[in-house]
């Protein structure tokens, strides 16, 4: 199985959940027990799954960064939130290019051939990407409201700077 | 006062006023309460340093952006190279003036290009340098391309150099522009030829292609609006020559007018460049506060952050503005004619990958 990221074993965990409870209205009619995630997930998922699987995680990092920033920049008040959102950041984060195996290019996607022909770079932007997320989490962490700022600040850019080469 | 930067290697960071890196000393002076969360934020944001380290086309290393960073300017200077800088940086020279801002090739020195269905135009060398660039200049020299599209011996420019937008001007900003170009080390880089199609390559065929897109006018200000509408208006329309990518264009290269603002499929550098008029199919959703940090961060309101040729705007010039002209130019947009053009998205404002 190729689970890699907390993100996904969380839902995986929520899916198998929803089948269960699902299971469970329909009756004793099935008597088999519910499968367990070993059991049910692919062992060689196709592209649509992984493509599906990395749109949803960047969705999950733009509605994180657009959180924080209406936190951060314009004083929503969730400052509570900020250490959640930015260690899920860092999480979400933490290595791109496994969202993107080789063979993993797809008509739906708008990752460009690049990812795979020029892997060395699109690994260090990951890289840049990874440890500004970490940076953020960290400054979260600390609190200091100027630390948090730059630090979102140098996340949004290393989006910006790997979405430039990598992405339609 | 002259510019340091590439070739001198010496800084002047702190005579700069709206840059990062004065909003990062504004910063450390006011770090503390919660209170000082939602100041800081419009301030520290001002371009991140991270940002100069995207550029259109050609590598670039670290020192370049320390470089590009000295030169953030100031539009209530007293000083006109000041002015002329901040004008420089709203007016987005360094995207299509610099290729690579490093110590080889220097800053405003050419050699980036831009691709059109007519070929590639080349960035010119607008430093000082009397060979190479533009140092035997006079500020008529200046004015007149500019305002007229013409170089110093008359010949019509290619309006890849978007005097279109820049002949709106007004004679005191170009007359700091003059100040500012002339203060920048000078740099010895030779231009290369334009890379385009033989028909476009005899330069007669540019009178009649201004005569027909062509118009000479200048700016003035709307006596309905107020002033930071006026600004804003002048700065979109002017200097920050935003219609010249987002409009979508003729055959024969000039502004499909009916369209001004509603974006193409068909943008230099083949991308996508989107709507940006209130309209559905442009940015109606979006709110002054989400236009305005887009300018300065690049955050779209679903906290996607763009890529592409947008992404070097902002980081070397729509980043710089200050905090008032950012506002004015995000409500001048925001108060366009809404109008009706879907553009199919599929570059840098997409859905995530």
């Amino acid at each position: 199985m190729r689970v890699r990221t907390p993100a996904s074993i969380l839902a995986a965990a929520l899916f198998v959940g929803v089948l269960t409870a699902g299971i469970g209205a329909a009756g004793s009619l099935n008597a088999d027990p519910a499968p367990t995630t070993a059991e049910w997930v692919s062992p060689d998922p196709d592209t649509e799954a992984l493509v599906d699987h990395r749109q949803g995680v960047m969705r999950a990092v733009s509605g994180h960064m657009a959180a924080t920033a209406a936190i951060l920049l314009d004083g929503a008040p969730f400052e509570e939130n900020l250490q959640m959102h930015g260690s899920t950041l860092s999480a979400l984060l933490a290595d791109i290019p496994a969202l993107f195996p080789e063979g993993s290019a797809h008509e739906e996607s708008d990752a460009r051939a690049e990812i795979w022909s020029d892997a060395d770079t699109f690994r260090s932007k990951a890289d840049d990407t990874a440890e500004a997320a970490a940076a953020l989490a960290a400054a979260t962490e600390g609190g200091d409201p100027s630390a948090m700022i730059q630090a979102f600040s140098a996340l949004g850019s290393s989006c910006g700077a790997c979405h430039e080469d990598f992405r339609n | 006062m002259r510019i340091s930067g590439t070739d001198s290697g010496s800084s002047n960071h702190g005579d700069q006023r709206t840059g990062p890196l004065s909003a990062r000393a504004l910063i450390s002076g006011m770090v503390g309460g919660g209170a000082a969360l939602l100041a800081i934020g419009f301030l520290v944001l001002g371009g991140h340093p991270a940002y100069g380290a995207i550029s259109v086309h050609g590598p670039e290393t670290v020192a370049d952006t320390l470089a590009v960073w000295e030169l953030s300017g100031d539009p209530d200077s007293d000083d006109p190279v000041e002015r002329g800088a901040y004008i420089a940086r709203i007016g987005n020279c360094v995207v299509c003036h610099t290729a690579d801002p490093s110590e080889e090739t220097g800053f405003l020195a050419g050699g980036a290009w831009i691709e059109s269905p007519f070929g590639n135009f080349y960035g010119t060398n607008i430093t000082p340098h009397p060979e190479y660039g533009i140092g035997a200049w006079t500020e008529e020299d200046l004015v007149r391309s500019l305002r007229e599209g013409r170089g110093p011996d008359g010949a019509h420019l290619y309006p890849a150099f978007p005097y279109t937008s820049f002949t709106g001007m007004t004679d005191g900003d170009i007359s700091d522009l003059y100040a500012f170009l002339q203060a920048v080390p000078p740099v010895a880089r030779e231009n290369e030829d334009h890379d385009i199609a033989w028909f476009a390559s005899i330069r007669l065929g540019l009178a009649p292609w201004k005569a027909l897109n062509f118009r000479e006018w200048r700016f003035e200000p709307d006596p309905d609006q107020d002033d930071e509408w006026n600004r804003g208006a002048y700065l979109t329309r002017a200097v920050a020559h935003c219609a010249e990518c987002h409009t979508p264009r003729t055959r024969t290269g000039g502004l499909v007018e009916d369209l001004r603002y509603a974006g193409t499929e068909e943008g230099a550098d083949g991308e996508s460049v989107p709507n940006i008029t209130p309209h559905e199919s442009g940015i109606e959703d979006w709110s002054q506060r989400h236009l305005e940090r887009y300018l300065q961060i690049g955050m779209t309101p679903d906290g996607d952050f763009a890529g592409g040729s947008m992404a070097d705007i902002i980081a070397h010039a729509t980043s710089f503005l200050t905090d008032e002209d950012r506002q004015a130019m995000a409500r001048y947009i925001l108060s366009l004619e809404p109008v009706d053009n879907q553009v199919e998205d599929d570059s840098d404002t997409g859905e995530p990958n």
